[in-house]
This record gives C-alpha cells, sequence and structure tokens, in this order.
C-alpha cells in the first residue's frame, strides 16, 4: 500500500518535465515528421506526396554521404573526446596549489560563442602561415597538411574543434565523478603496490565507469548532431565532403527551401540516431555491471 | 533593359563628382537647413504605434549606426507616436528569420531582401505589399526597381547597387609592365602569368568561405555566357538553354584554368574571405576577386603600402564583345500582413525617408556602403565612379544566381571546390547546376 | 605523504606549459581584443598594439548593462527551472521500478537527439500560439526544454550510481516521507552533479543566440550574444573582429567569475567518502 502511494508520489515528480517535454519537444518533432511527407516549401501551400522525398535522399545518395560523414565525425568525437577530457580531469584533480587557477582556465573554450571558435581556428589551420603552419615550419616538419582544404580531413579538423570546444564540459563530468572516489580506495590501491598508472587503470576508470557513460552518450549525440563547426569552419567543403546530417537538413531547409524534403531526412536521421543512441548505451550499462 | 542603366545615373554621378569633392557635406548643411519643412504634408498616425525593422548587420565601428541608431531616432522626432524597434542578424540567420516569422504569420513591418528570384518566393505567397504606388518611386532608376517587380507590380524600394570586380595591386602591375587593367581574356592571362613568372602571387581567393567562388564565376561568366546571348537566362525556364551549354562550360574551364596554372595562391581552400582579404591588402597577392562592397576592408590599410585599382574580368576574347557585373543590392520591403495602422505608419517611414530634403535622406546617403541608385545623388568615391563611368559603354549583367532558385549558387560553389581539388572537371559543375536547377524550379 | 615542493613546482610547470598550448587559440583572440578597432592584420601578429578602444566600442554598443541584466535574468530563470524539474523528474526515474523506469529514461534521453534547428517552424508556432512570442518566456520554455534531456539523464545515472538507496531507505524508515526525503537526504548528496548541470547547461543558455534571435525582437530584451550578432558581417560586409573578441570577452566574465566560485564545489569535502564503496 505504502509502496503504491510513494509511486504515486514519484510520478508526480515527473509532470513538470513531462509536460515542457512534451509541448515544446515532442509535438514539433511529430509534426516535422508530418511535414516530411510533403512537398512544403517552407512557404505557401502544400500537398501530400507520400514517400517520394524518402526514395528521392536515398535514390540521390545524399543520405549515405552526409551519414557516413557523421558516423567519421562522431567516432572522432567520442574516442579523442573522452581521452582528452580524462586526461585533463586527472590533471586537475592532482593535488597542486594551482589547482584552483587550472580548474578556471581550462574552461575558458566552452565559454566563447562558436563562430569565434571557429575563426580562430581558422588561423591555427590556415595554410602558410597558420599556427600550425609555424609550428610544422619550426620543428622541421616540412609543410603542413592543408586541414580544412583537403577531402577527408576537413572533416575530422572540424571535429577537434568541437572536441576543444566541449573539452570544458566533459571534462567537468569526469571531475565530479572522480569525487566520487574515495581518498582512501586509492590510498589502499598504492599501499598494495600500484603504480599511479596503475591505480588510474585498474583503480579510477573502472570505478568511473559510469561517467564514462554519459560522456560517451555526450559525445555520440554531440556528434550526431553537429553542425556548429561544420557551418562555420568548412560549408560542408571541399565539395560534399564534410557535409553532416545536420549540415545537410539545415542546407535543405533554409538554403534550397526544401522543407519537406528536409523533414524526411530529418526523420531518418533521428531514427538511425535512435538505434544507435540505445545500443551504445545497453552496451556501456553492461560494461558498467562487469566493472 | 539594363544595358541603359547607366545612361541616366552617370550624367548625375559625373555632375556631382566634378562639382566639388565635398559635394557630401554641402548637400549635409543644405539638408539641415531644411529640415522644418522636411515631409511637411506628412501627419503623424493616430495613436502610438510600435514598428519592427529588420535589416541585416553590416558592422561598422562608427559611433552611430544608421539603422540601429540614426533611423528610429529621427523617425520618432518627426512621428512622435512611431516607434521603430531594428533588429540586425547576419545574412544566413537573417533570411532563415525573416522566412520563419513570415511562415507563421509575425512577418516584420518593414525589412530589406533582395533581388529577382529571391524574392519571389515572399511575393507569391502574399507576404510582402504591392508599392506600385509609392509617389517617389520613379526617382529610384527604373532599371533597378525592375528586378523588384513581378508581373507589373513593384514590391521593393531599391536600396541601392553593387558590382562584383577585381582588386588589383597597380604597383605590381606596373612593375611586370602593366600600366593599365586587361581588356581581354588574353591580356589578363599575360598577367598572370608574368606576375607567377616575377614571384608574385597572382590571385588570392579565400574558397574556404565557398560563396567567393561565385566573385569570380560571375564576372568571367558575364562576358561568357552574355556577351552572345543576352537572354539566357530566361531561356534557362523555358529549357532553350542549360547550364550545360558551351557557354557554361567554358566559364568553368575559364576559372578552372586559372587554378591548375598556379595563378590562385596555393591552399586557397584553407583559406577564409578575411584571411584572403588580408593577403591582398598586406601586398601578398596581386588581385582578389571581391566586389565594390569590399571597398572598406580592401582600402583598409595593410603592410604594404600600394595603390588599388578595379577592373571586371574580361574573359572576352580580343574583339568580342566584353559585359560586366553590376547588379541590385537589396530593397526595403514591407509588410502584407500588418494591421492598417501599422501599414500606415510605414508608409509614413518610407515617405520620410525617400524625401530629398528631410533630414533622414541625408544620413541615409551619407552612412549607406551601396551605391545608392536614387536620382540627384551620386557616390562620394571616386574610385567606384571612375569604374562605373569606364564600363559604361558596354552592357551589364546581375549576379548570376538572381535569375536561379536558391541553392543553385551553393552547387555551383560546392562543386567548384572539388575541381579545385582536383576530383571533379568543370562539365561535373554544370551538370550538377542543371540538375539542381531543374530540381528546385 | 607530502610531495616535495620541487616535484610540485615542476609538474606545475608543465601543467601550465600544456595549457599554454592548448588554449593558444584563445590568445589569438585576446590579442585582437585589445588592438586598434580597424586593424585587422594578420592576427598571428600578437599583441601588436595593446589599447582598450575595442573594449570601450563593444561596452558601448552592445549596450553593456542593459543585455547583461537580460542575460543573467534569462539564465538564472532557465537554470533554475531546469535544476527543479529535472531533479525531480530525475529522482523519479532512479526510483521507479520496472519497466517504466527504463522506459521513461529512454523517452527522455531521446529528446536529446533532437536538434532545434530541424523542427524550429513548429517550434515557433506552438510558441506563438501559446501567446509566449516575443517574451522572455519563450526562450526561457525551450532553454529549460533543450537541456531536459541530458539533464535528466545525467541526474538518474549520477543518483544510481552515487546516492545509496539504504540512506533513503533509512529515512524511510524513520517515516519521512518521499518529498522530504528528496530534498534533505537526495539534493545534498547530489550536489557534484547540480552544480555541474549548472555549469555545463548554464553555459550554453548564457552563449546562445538562435533562441534569442527568433523569439526576442525587441532591442531593449537582447541578451550578450544577440547584441554579438551585430558585429558579425556577411560575404559582403567584413566582420568587426576586434569588436567581436573583445564582446565575447565582456560577455564571458561574468560566467568566468560565477564559475570560478562555483569549482570549488568539485573540491574534495563535499562528497568525498560519503558514498560508493
Amino acid at each position: 500500500m505504502l509502496d503504491k502511494r510513494r509511486r504515486n508520489v514519484l510520478l508526480l515528480f515527473i509532470v513538470p518535465a513531462l509536460i515542457f517535454y512534451l509541448i515544446f519537444w515532442i509535438s514539433p518533432v511529430l509534426m516535422s515528421f508530418f511535414y516530411g511527407l510533403t512537398d512544403w516549401r517552407g512557404t505557401g501551400a502544400y500537398e501530400m506526396i507520400g514517400l517520394k522525398n524518402y526514395q528521392n535522399l536515398i535514390e540521390k545518395g545524399t543520405l549515405f554521404n552526409s551519414m557516413g560523414n557523421t558516423i567519421k565525425y562522431t567516432l572522432f568525437v567520442v574516442i579523442w573526446g573522452n581521452v582528452q577530457a580524462l586526461t585533463l580531469a586527472l590533471i586537475l584533480n592532482m593535488k597542486l596549489r594551482a589547482r584552483g587557477v587550472f580548474r578556471t582556465i581550462f574552461y575558458i573554450p566552452a565559454l566563447f560563442s562558436t563562430i569565434v571558435v571557429a575563426f580562430l581556428w581558422g588561423y591555427v589551420y590556415a595554410p602558410h602561415y597558420g599556427l600550425l603552419s609555424e609550428l610544422f615550419t619550426s620543428l622541421n616538419l616540412g609543410t603542413a597538411p592543408n586541414l580544412l582544404g583537403t577531402r577527408g580531413l576537413s572533416l575530422f579538423a572540424a571535429a577537434f574543434v568541437e572536441t576543444w570546444k566541449t573539452s570544458g564540459t566533459m571534462t567537468i563530468i569526469y571531475l565530479a565523478g572522480l569525487q566520487n572516489i574515495s581518498e582512501e580506495v586509492i590510498e589502499s590501491a598504492k599501499i598494495d603496490g600500484c603504480t599511479g598508472w596503475q591505480a588510474i587503470r585498474y583503480v579510477k576508470i573502472p570505478m568511473l565507469s559510469n561517467t564514462i557513460t554519459v560522456n560517451v552518450m555526450l559525445g555520440l549525440i554531440g556528434g550526431f548532431k553537429s553542425f556548429d563547426y561544420i557551418f562555420a569552419l568548412t560549408g560542408g567543403g571541399p565539395g560534399k565532403s564534410s557535409s553532416t546530417l545536420m549540415y545537410s537538413i539545415y542546407k535543405m531547409a533554409f538554403v534550397e527551401m526544401q522543407y519537406g524534403k528536409a523533414e524526411a531526412l530529418a526523420a531518418m536521421a533521428f531514427i538511425f540516431i535512435l538505434i544507435v543512441s540505445v545500443i551504445a548505451l545497453t552496451i556501456m550499462k553492461r560494461k558498467e555491471l562487469e566493472a | 533593359m539594363k544595358r541603359k542603366l547607366l545612361s541616366v545615373l552617370l550624367s548625375t554621378v559625373m555632375l556631382g563628382t566634378m562639382m566639388c569633392s565635398t559635394a557630401f557635406a554641402a548637400e549635409n548643411t543644405e539638408a539641415a537647413a531644411q529640415t522644418e519643412s522636411a515631409g511637411d504634408g506628412l501627419e503623424d498616425v493616430s495613436e502610438p504605434v510600435t514598428l519592427s525593422l529588420m535589416v541585416t548587420t553590416r558592422p561598422s565601428t562608427d559611433a552611430k549606426d544608421f539603422y540601429l541608431d540614426i533611423l528610429p531616432e529621427l523617425v520618432h522626432e518627426k512621428f512622435p507616436n512611431i516607434t521603430i524597434e531594428v533588429e540586425q542578424l547576419p545574412t544566413d540567420q537573417y533570411k532563415q528569420t525573416v522566412r520563419l516569422k513570415f511562415a507563421s504569420g509575425e512577418g516584420p513591418d518593414l525589412f530589406t531582401w533582395w533581388a529577382q528570384k529571391q524574392a519571389e518566393d515572399l511575393v507569391t505567397a502574399d507576404y510582402v505589399r504591392d508599392l506600385s504606388g509609392f509617389e517617389k518611386l520613379d526617382k529610384f532608376t527604373p532599371s533597378i526597381t525592375e528586378t523588384y517587380s513581378f508581373d507589373g507590380k513593384t514590391y521593393g524600394l531599391p536600396l541601392g547597387t553593387s558590382f562584383l570586380t577585381t582588386w588589383y595591386n597597380k604597383d605590381m602591375f606596373k612593375e611586370v609592365g602593366y600600366d593599365s587593367y586587361p581588356t581581354n581574356w588574353d591580356e589578363f592571362i599575360d598577367i598572370c602569368a608574368k606576375l607567377k613568372d616575377a614571384g608574385y602571387t597572382p590571385i588570392t581567393c579565400g574558397d574556404n568561405s565557398s560563396f567567393v567562388i561565385q566573385f569570380a564565376m560571375y564576372q568571367i561568366g558575364a562576358s561568357v555566357i552574355y556577351g552572345e546571348n543576352f537572354d539566357f537566362d530566361e531561356q534557362l525556364y523555358t529549357g532553350e538553354t542549360k547550364f550545360t551549354d558551351d557557354c557554361w562550360v567554358d566559364t568553368v574551364s575559364k576559372l578552372q584554368y586559372l587554378y591548375d596554372n598556379g595563378y590562385v595562391v596555393e591552399d586557397s581552400l584553407g583559406l577564409s574571405q578575411d584571411q584572403s582579404r588580408q593577403l591582398f591588402v598586406d601586398g601578398e597577392a596581386a588581385m582578389i576577386f571581391d566586389g565594390s562592397f569590399g571597398y572598406a576592408a580592401l582600402m583598409n590599410e595593410g603592410a604594404a603600402d600600394f595603390e588599388r585599382g578595379m577592373f571586371c574580368v574580361p574573359s572576352n576574347g580580343e574583339g568580342e564583345e566584353f559585359v560586366y557585373n553590376w547588379t541590385p543590392a537589396n530593397a526595403l520591403f514591407t509588410s502584407n500582413t500588418s494591421d492598417e495602422l501599422h501599414q500606415q505608419a510605414c508608409d509614413l517611414v518610407m515617405k520620410y525617408w525617400f524625401d530629398e530634403t528631410s533630414p533622414l535622406f541625408s544620413e541615409w546617403v551619407a552612412n549607406t556602403t551601396d551605391i545608392i541608385c536614387y536620382d540627384g545623388v551620386s557616390d562620394p568615391r571616386d574610385m567606384i565612379n571612375e569604374y562605373l563611368e569606364r564600363y559604361s559603354d558596354y552592357k551589364n549583367i546581375y549576379n548570376l544566381n538572381n535569375a536561379w532558385p536558391e541553392g543553385v549558387s551553393d552547387e555551383m560553389c560546392s562543386i567548384f571546390q572539388e575541381v579545385i581539388t582536383g576530383d571533379s572537371i568543370a562539365e561535373d559543375v554544370c551538370q550538377a547546376m542543371q540538375d539542381k536547377f531543374e530540381e528546385l524550379s | 605523504m607530502k610531495k616535495s615542493t620541487r616535484t610540485e613546482i615542476f609538474v606545475t610547470a608543465g601543467i601550465a606549459v600544456f595549457f599554454l598550448i592548448f588554449l593558444s587559440p584563445i590568445l589569438i583572440a585576446l590579442s585582437g581584443s585589445f588592438r586598434n578597432l580597424k586593424d585587422t592584420s594578420n592576427y598571428l601578429q600578437l599583441f601588436r598594439s595593446v589599447t582598450l578602444e575595442s573594449y570601450a566600442a563593444a561596452f558601448e554598443k552592445m549596450n553593456y548593462f542593459r543585455s547583461l541584466k537580460n542575460s543573467l535574468l534569462i539564465t538564472i530563470i532557465s537554470v533554475i527551472l531546469l535544476l527543479i524539474f529535472c531533479s525531480m523528474a530525475g529522482y523519479a526515474i532512479a526510483r521507479l521500478k520496472g519497466k517504466l523506469g527504463s522506459f521513461l529514461q529512454i523517452f527522455f534521453l531521446a529528446g536529446m537527439i533532437v536538434s532545434a534547428q530541424m523542427s524550429i517552424i513548429p517550434m515557433y508556432r506552438i510558441i506563438n500560439k501559446i501567446g509566449i512570442g516575443n517574451t522572455i518566456a519563450a526562450p526561457i520554455a525551450l532553454y529549460v526544454t533543450a537541456a531536459l534531456p541530458f539533464s535528466i539523464f545525467l541526474y538518474t545515472n549520477f543518483i544510481k550510481s552515487g546516492v545509496p538507496y539504504s540512506l533513503e531507505e533509512a529515512a524511510r524508515i524513520d517515516g519521512a516521507s518521499v518529498p522530504y526525503t528528496f530534498v534533505r537526504v537526495v539534493i545534498p548528496l547530489t550536489k557534484p552533479a547540480l552544480s555541474s548541470l549548472v555549469i555545463t547547461q548554464g553555459v550554453p543558455i548564457w552563449n546562445d543566440f538562435f533562441f534569442g534571435m527568433l523569439f526576442l525582437s525587441a532591442p531593449t530584451k537582447k541578451t550578450l550574444p544577440l547584441m554579438m550578432l551585430n558585429f558579425i558581417g556577411d560575404m559582403e560586409n567584413a566582420t568587426q573582429w576586434n569588436m567581436l573578441f573583445a564582446a565575447c570577452f565582456l560577455s564571458a566574465l561574468p560566467i568566468l567569475i560565477i564559475y570560478s566560485f562555483l569549482q570549488r564545489y568539485f573540491v574534495s569535502g563535499l562528497t568525498v567518502g560519503a558514498v560508493k564503496g
């Protein structure tokens, strides 16, 4: 009896979030999917055209090109983003007197607007005289690759900027996770003869498994939704070699005014990302239990 | 029609510049003196009303911005019942926001928009008001006003014009033996070759910002496509012409030629437009494809001190017809969806704005970066006037994408990037454009 | 076991060098913000001149204090609502037994996939239909909603791993109600999660211009990032980078200050040893 009442109270707890979520998030999405079945151009009247948009997207290869790019981008963001953030978190968790300062400055990239970040990295990547180029010259490495101007590289150049910008957020989540590992555990591991690295590998990382799940999901979904840096740094180019799903959707909807077609692509993207996310989450959860 | 665009404007331009270089200062004081009489016949609206005005950003370092500060102030001064709320956004966000607002039935009362094909969807959807009855309409250069007309009705009041052009470093040109700008393709190529031999980078392009590809393409296309067939664009819609026709393939190939022969800065795909402009200003490259709108940025002081000049890429063979680019910039539109009071207020604002004697008019003239196409107004920039005068005997063509559905130019730029990387050829660009054109129209 | 001072200096210097490289792009912006307004020469020439001209201009043009007030108002309201909604929902989802709990977790998580860009037209219409268009309620509602999926996910995860059920059980046996247990036991234990939410979700809200651009057209309601849009150009008009850089620092300063205080929450003492064995 008591449990049932508890359960009802818990359900009530969900209501405020659920109302906002349904009104402002779920219903617009459902309405969008409806437009995916029409030939709407963003203004004026439209007609129902069934699955023609879907057919067109699959036949023309738009879907697969942008999906392929999105997957590459996402893998980079998830893997490199987490390695970078975990390293930063471990550094920032060291007991140093200057820790407060470091813990403040590492977060600065997250504070900058994307458009400025893109401009700054434009100067890092610029051929011949950019920061990277200067670095290559001073280390006698020859000419630096033209990262933004080369097919196959521009996508990763943009993804790197994304990990740089989001490093702050991911690192904070790792830091919060590290706070949950008690000192005694580490100390006892050291007494047992663990080296610093072993303590990280066999004690800290397994205990962070939950936090890793959060950050992997964050990277995964951030990568799938990648738009800002593609928009500002590569414009999908050279050619269409760095055109991601969200960038293609944006271009279709707001440049070419093919709103209906864009929503059809959005619907396919949604389902694809949902499936991948659920699979990833299930795997991560299983690993967590093992850890 | 466009061919005659200059006749009216030029006489005034000449007159203006010749009379005195401080024409503007003089005009301003004169206007100030007339303030009291300006717009006397205009009565304020009956009750307080707030108008929304949307414009694209024109970032400046001036203390006061025409749209953000001056316009609302002067209008409010004249019509105490009218308050103008201005919203400025960068072009991409601007297009998206304005269309979204109209699609939801909440369009801005006044806003600026682009010509021809780009305005068509707004007109067809009945979002914008017919301004054919506007009393000062005939003061605007007719051939420009015409680009905002659909089915004989005019929907926009032209705020100016601009042209795409090639800025060049006169000192470098002299060094390789050219005292003047080229007048045909062979000369142009010769200059590029000589500059390259002399160790200079002939041309800089910020191809990472893919839209700059248009700047070169439309200059080259002007003579190659329209020299022979001035009705090419109309025929695109009847199927008589196609992007895959020889003239387009030739246009794209000519641009490709510049890349293939190393006349364009190496790794241009890694350079942004800003970085490319800086290379030119610093004297690192002899030419840049840009426009009259680049005036402020390109006249800016750089690492090198040199004299600048402009010419339109002469893609014509010797003795063949030369056509240059000159295009409407944008125009003021007004919403069809707002209520009567708002429309009344909009009318008042427009009447006051385009009254030559009003202080608002002179502020507009003094602050715009476009070339104003209003009867009796001359541009204060000698270089611009000299340029338009130089080409006044030739035909001119608008920015080519004005005739296409939006999206075709993006396709052109992105496939041309593949040409630069060597993954595609000129024919691919043309085919992709034709496909996109058919898909969108 | 105290580390020797020398090792600490060595390690600190190493980390400092690392951060100098890691943050070098920021240096470009910093040096740019101290330039003369019209100096657009290669931005890699660091600190060519040091003047506050760009800051003064940006300060003036952004109408700094008014925009700051708007930004603070919108961000604070959004974050408070977010924390209330997400902690309640997150806690409930974590403690609901059976299929419903896991369904709700996935249901909310799915919202992360939605990008506002892709369904903005219907969103815009709904906001207008409800009648909150052109008020600060519109962006606030969307900021809260947009942040909910991830926040609930993070919070639920944190409770599942970091808040032992036994503590709540104990409280319940003592006769405490669910809301009481939530406020008195759960909230204090989840402070690291809540403070990281404040930062990770608050900062994007602070920086966002997309919803503001669509729903706040009145100049008096504009936030700092919206005012920054005025400095951004297009293919024809060049962006005023020096002013934009200065504006960026001016806009980042308030959160940097708030953050430097808040980061102390992560510093040990709060939760260490309290949970997880």
